[in-house]
């Protein structure tokens, strides 16, 4: 019978979970890189964007929302509405993440731009 | 194996594999596993068997014919590419570790090379069309995804060739 998982099975898997782990792992260190926009949706459309540096100090103030820029950070600082959810989510760090006021329609959510210097994530 | 009879095999082979590409795309694994391209892998299956049971050029041929036919039928141009990669990556790894099945693993683990391996030749197809290094952010779930699904390719596969081990095929 084949049908016997062998010794260099497990190899094989732990080789392909490893990879998958470093590659995470090389993922999560370089995903705030190279440039990092603020963008700023109100009713599905776009009304901001910013791009973020370690210089950028800006306060967004929309009807009803505070959004606030600081470095390579953004967060909603305050909102009217009742369930608050969107200033609980706290401070985004990271291209991808996303603070979203639902009761006034509008996400803030940080968006990584790769240009090719991104080559050393395989390197 | 006498030419025609080869010939006739590998198009029959060929004509399966399109067909689990097609019933695949019936499973909608993306929908319980949020990544895009997660597939079962139904097909590698078929490359497995011609990979054992015919040559490394036969197996060639099949999985070409089965990733044009499929994606003419239900594909775009990118499709193509990213299977064809994909395709063409897991043959050659899974090529690769059939010489060491038997004494230094199963048939299991050459299938969850090759499910890994299509998922890094599609990855390097999607980055090369797309030229965007950010699609990679899902390599590694596919790769991790790949373990379980490599390993129900892998039992399939050999409940198959258990099974075929009593047609006589070089007749």
């Amino acid at each position: 019978m084949r049908n016997k998982l062998k010794f260099g099975d497990f190899i094989i898997i732990g080789v392909v979970l490893a990879m998958a782990g470093a590659l995470a792992a090389a993922l999560t260190f370089h995903s705030s890189g190279d440039k990092l926009y603020a963008e700023v949706w109100q009713n599905d459309t776009l009304i901001e964007r910013v791009q973020l540096n370690d210089a950028t100090d800006r306060t967004i103030k929309l009807d009803g929302n505070t959004i606030v820029l600081s470095g390579k950070t953004a967060k909603m600082a305050d909102a009217d509405c009742r369930d608050q959810v969107c200033v609980r989510t706290g401070t985004l760090t990271h291209a991808g993440q996303a603070a979203v006021c639902l009761p006034h329609r509008v996400v803030l959510k940080l968006v990584g731009v790769n240009d090719s210097s991104i080559d050393a994530v395989v390197s | 194996m006498k030419n025609a009879k080869r010939l006739t095999l590998c198009g029959m082979l060929a004509a399966v594999a399109v067909v689990l590409s097609l019933v695949e795309r019936m499973f909608p694994l993306d929908a319980i596993v949020p990544v895009p391209g997660v597939k079962l892998g139904l097909v590698n299956v078929v490359t497995l068997f011609a990979l054992t049971r015919l040559s490394a050029r036969d197996a060639f041929a099949i999985v070409v014919t089965r990733v044009a036919i499929s994606s003419l039928l239900m594909g775009s141009v990118s499709a193509f590419l990213f299977s064809l990669f994909g395709g063409l990556l897991s043959l050659i790894v899974m090529g690769i570790l059939l010489k060491a099945e038997g004494r230094f693993c199963s048939l299991f683990g050459v299938s969850v090379g090759g499910a890994a391996a299509h998922n890094i030749g599609q990855m390097a197809a999607a980055v090369i069309w797309l030229k965007n290094w950010a699609v990679i952010a899902y390599l590694p779930f596919l790769l991790v995804m790949s373990v379980p699904l490599g390993l129900v390719t892998g039992l399939t596969c050999s409940v198959v060739l258990h099974h075929l081990k009593k047609i006589d095929f070089s007749a």
